[in-house]
């Protein structure tokens, strides 16, 4: 199906022209993994101070990145890759990850947020609002229970830093999932954590990279 | 690829597909159903038979086909015989706890008669795994052990079918409602056993005796029962090996789409601007007192827009409401042109800007307007029911009442070109499966003033065997469409069409365009089109009348002698629930007055898939092969193939046979096409990607 969505491709749009974007739709045909800069990634790269940076991969696809923080507005932080694509994070709980594939469009973890931060066990609701393929909108609602595996150690900038991992188990009706969360010691904050975009790519891995310790 | 669909295993919903690219067994068919929207295509091969089939489940009820098969050597010294045939199936009940699945299905109801058969049947899944299917066929099915019509004891005309009119290529196409259901009957049945979730095996009684086939190209039956197994493949599509008829083995592939799955459900292209907080964009550069030029700001603007792949044609400042026309040349739903130009309007505007008003424009003319509220946007951003509430809040009207100068100095005239392959191809003619020519074509647009744009398209083949064909056309009445051979053998570069066009706005809810020139491959003149399309209207009407002559067949600068007034009243609507209806009544190009009926499934992502027919005053016997035009389309957004977002589509219409009743002028831009992506109904389905 890849030689044949290729080859339709390449007979079909292989145009060039003043929309730019059909040569870049070709090429992302012929070589899908070749990285795309997107201007608004070559802007922020070139900011000083350097914003903050946010390690990332998918493990389901064996990619990984570095993403910068582009704003935040209203405690919704919004981190960009350099092809362009962004996530949404609300006190380092994912919100919404566009430009990946995956559809998810936004998200309401309040109630997880506040068990996981607080470092407590117990159950919450979380609402993940997703982008389908046939360009609608779906809402849909898990039931999580957020249980403490213990306090673990984790490297920043390979230097240990206390935290305690947290894992959240979430059952839908179609789906469920399982997001964890490595939480400093003291001030309550996700260092490190692995959550759920969706069933497209399954889980996101992030990694914060403090400038300081 | 992600498109192929779960097919959950649950009660009456087809596990395995037959040879004829239906639920069935492996020649019989059972009552059960494919998901709703699916589409799967197969092909079968059995001894010299081939069997492409095009299923579409249209309802979750109702599924239809469009088989194309081959035969070899069936017609002796003519050569094999290529058949086309469509069925249509209906569940008539579905399964219960106790009782079974029930459907009717009519194979090959208006074709050439070869494979013509109705029948009845019921399935039952017993615990999960095993389903039985037994039923009652007529007509072909009614081979070994029938009896006589059941159906006779309610009126004798059931008792006999007169001769299927195989054979006789001028008379199909039409309905065969005069042989549904009579002459004799017989019985069939099977079953299937799930052995896994991917391995399913099939047995079979099947009566037909393949008696043509017998006689004509030597097929032997020997007993009624077929064996088959049946993998499931880890993209859905099926595999079913069978042991047929005793004699003979079968294959059959098939694979299954499911339109609402695009190959990247949000899609790949960049993601949108996050709005910035308003106190950052007030003290941005531009929107200080001291520097705040509006030159500056506009350049902005421009710049920002065409980041986003919009292009700034229109700019008006009215105080608290800023106006604004963009043309959107990158996405497929108007929706995310409208969320894309929203945010960079709140990440560039000063902070005085309450609300935006957003036009849709198409070479200059205004689609329609959408008006959004500032704090809307900020408040709905990462909300999670934000697109449909951020809908709920928009107001969408007929258009923007353009004032002098607010046209940016940079919007026209504006020149654009494109140039790359192209693929037309053409499938099932009556000679060959596939005809197909690749070449090198180029598109020139120069607008030189709102509404008014010269184009150019021209191609140059380069290889294909569209030109190859030697029929020539037996038409007897005017030939304004069967000469198509002529045209592919003598054009080398083609100028496909040369036309000056105006599109403007008599008045609220009226578009009106005029176009002049060389207007499609075979005919060029004048064209003159008037559309009424209220902004939140399901219905729009339209009226259409051309004069056109007959242009030369080599494609270039001359014309030959036939000329003709044609033209149409036109009647679209919106049907709840994926429908789109489109009726078109009038004089077609050879001079036959009638209408064209179009029905469309059309999901929100812009796949679509449909059927026509055109009935006319031309007899069916004066129309030729296939009686009247028919034939079904497709229609696929590339951004459902690639993820990335586009305009462009692929578009393919599979007609049995292209002849001369019923054939309508092909002129480019007809008003409904390039107005309703921008009406509140499409805006509506395609809201979902506000946000994105």
């Amino acid at each position: 199906m890849r030689l044949f969505r290729t080859a339709l491709i390449c007979l079909l749009l292989a145009s060039c022209g003043d929309a730019r974007d059909e040569l870049d739709l070709l090429r992302g045909a012929l070589q899908p993994d070749a990285p795309r800069f997107h201007p608004r990634a070559n802007a922020l790269a070139s900011v000083r101070p350097i914003p903050p940076r946010l390690e990332v991969s998918f493990p389901s696809r064996d990619l990984s990145g570095v993403m910068l923080l582009e704003t935040e507005r209203a405690g919704v932080q919004t981190w960009l890759t350099a092809d362009g694509a962004t996530i949404t994070l609300e006190k380092g709980f994912l919100t919404s990850a566009k430009g990946f594939g995956s559809g998810l469009a936004a998200s309401d973890v309040r109630q997880s947020a506040a068990l996981v931060l607080a470092r407590q066990e117990g159950t919450a609701e979380r609402f993940h609002s997703f982008l389908n393929g046939n360009d609608q909108i779906e809402l849909h609602a898990y039931k999580c229970v957020v249980t403490r595996l213990g306090p673990e150690s984790i490297f920043l900038r390979g230097l240990p830093v206390a935290a305690q991992k947290l894992q959240e188990r979430c059952h839908g009706v179609a789906e469920s999932f399982t997001n964890t969360y490595w939480v400093r010691q003291g001030v309550p904050e996700v260092l490190q954590s692995s959550q759920w975009t969706g069933s497209f790519l399954g889980n996101l891995f992030m990694k914060t990279v403090p400038d300081e310790i | 690829m992600a498109a192929a669909p779960a097919l959950a295993p649950s009660l009456a919903q087809a596990q395995s597909t037959s040879v004829y690219g239906t639920p069935g067994l492996i020649e019989t068919p059972t009552a059960e159903m494919y998901p709703d929207g699916t589409l799967a295509f197969t092909s079968g091969v059995l001894d010299q038979t081939l069997r492409a089939t095009m299923t579409f489940q249209m309802l979750p009820w109702v599924h239809g086909s469009f088989r194309y098969a081959v035969i070899e050597g069936f017609d002796g010294e003519i050569g094999d015989r290529f058949d086309r045939s469509f069925d249509l199936h209906f569940q008539l009940r579905e399964e219960g706890r106790t009782s079974p699945a029930l459907a009717l299905g009519l194979r090959d109801f208006g074709g050439t008669g070869i494979y013509a058969s109705e029948y009845l049947v019921a399935t039952k899944t017993i615990r999960d795994r095993l389903k039985l299917s037994g039923g009652i066929g007529w007509g072909r099915l009614a081979g070994r052990g029938s009896f006589s019509n059941p159906l006779g004891l309610l009126s004798s005309r059931f008792d006999t079918r007169s001769d299927p009119r195989a054979g006789n290529i001028t008379e199909t196409g039409r309905l065969d409602f005069g042989n549904w259901f009579r002459g004799e009957a017989a019985l069939f049945g099977g079953a299937s056993w799930a052995y896994s979730d991917r391995l399913t095996l099939l047995a079979e009684y099947s009566p037909d005796l393949y008696t043509k086939e017998r006689d004509r190209i030597g097929f032997e039956v020997s007993s009624p029962f077929n064996f088959g197994a049946q993998y499931r493949l880890k993209n859905g599509a099926q595999v079913t090996a069978a042991f047929m008829y005793g004699t003979t083995l079968g294959l059959n592939y098939s694979y299954f789409i499911d339109p609402r799955q695009s190959v990247a459900p949000g899609g790949q292209g960049a993601s949108p601007p996050p709005l910035q907080p308003i106190d950052r964009v007030a003290l941005a550069s531009w929107n200080l007192p001291d520097t705040a030029a509006p030159g500056r700001r506009q350049q902005v603007l421009t710049r920002s827009l065409e980041l986003e792949g919009l292009r700034l044609v229109y700019l008006e400042d009215a105080g608290g409401t800023l106006r604004i026309g963009v043309e959107n040349g990158t996405y497929g739903q108007a929706a995310q042109a409208v969320g894309r130009a929203a945010r960079v309007l709140a990440n560039t505007q000063p902070a005085r800007v309450q609300s935006f008003d957003i036009a849709l424009m198409s070479n200059g003319v205004p689609l329609s307007s959408v008006r959004i509220a500032r704090q809307d946007l900020y408040e709905l951003e990462h909300d999670p029911d934000g697109a449909w509430r951020s809908f709920a809040r928009a107001e969408v009207s007929d258009s923007l009442t353009l004032v002098r100068g607010g046209f940016t100095d940079a919007a026209y005239p504006n020149f654009s070109y494109r140039f790359g392959p192209y693929l037309q191809a053409s499938f099932f003619d009556p000679d060959a499966p596939l005809r197909y020519e690749i070449g090198a074509q180029m598109g020139l647009d120069y607008t030189a003033a709102p509404g008014f744009t010269l184009s150019a398209g021209l191609r140059q083949p380069a290889a294909g065997n569209l030109d190859d064909s030697q029929r020539q056309s037996n038409s007897v009445i005017q030939r304004v469409r069967s000469d198509w051979g002529i045209y592919a053998r003598e054009s080398d570069l083609r100028v496909e069409h040369l036309t000056a066009e105006y599109i403007w706005r008599p008045g609220t809810d009226l578009y009106a365009r005029t176009t002049a020139g060389y207007l499609e491959t075979m005919y060029g003149g004048l064209s003159g089109e008037v559309l009424w399309f209220p902004a939140d209207s399901r219905l729009a009407l339209g009226a259409e009348v051309n004069y056109v002559k007959q242009r030369d067949f080599d494609v270039l600068f001359g014309f030959q002698d036939y000329s003709v007034a044609t033209g149409h009243v036109s009647a679209y609507y919106d049907l709840p629930g994926e429908y789109h209806a489109q009726v078109d009544a009038g004089r077609y190009l050879a001079g036959d007055y009638g209408a064209t009926v179009t029905l469309d499934r059309e999901f929100a992502n812009g796949f679509k898939v449909g059927a026509f027919f055109t009935l006319t005053t031309v007899s069916f016997d004066d129309f030729g092969e296939g009686s009247f035009d028919k034939g079904i389309r497709l229609e696929i957004p590339v951004s459902w193939l690639t993820g990335r977002p586009s305009r462009d589509r692929l578009a393919q219409v599979i007609r049995p046979v292209l002849r001369d009743g019923g054939a309508r002028l092909n002129v480019r831009n007809r008003l409904y096409g390039v107005t309703r992506e921008a009406r509140a109904q499409q805006l509506a389905k395609g809201w979902g990607r506000f946000l994105r």
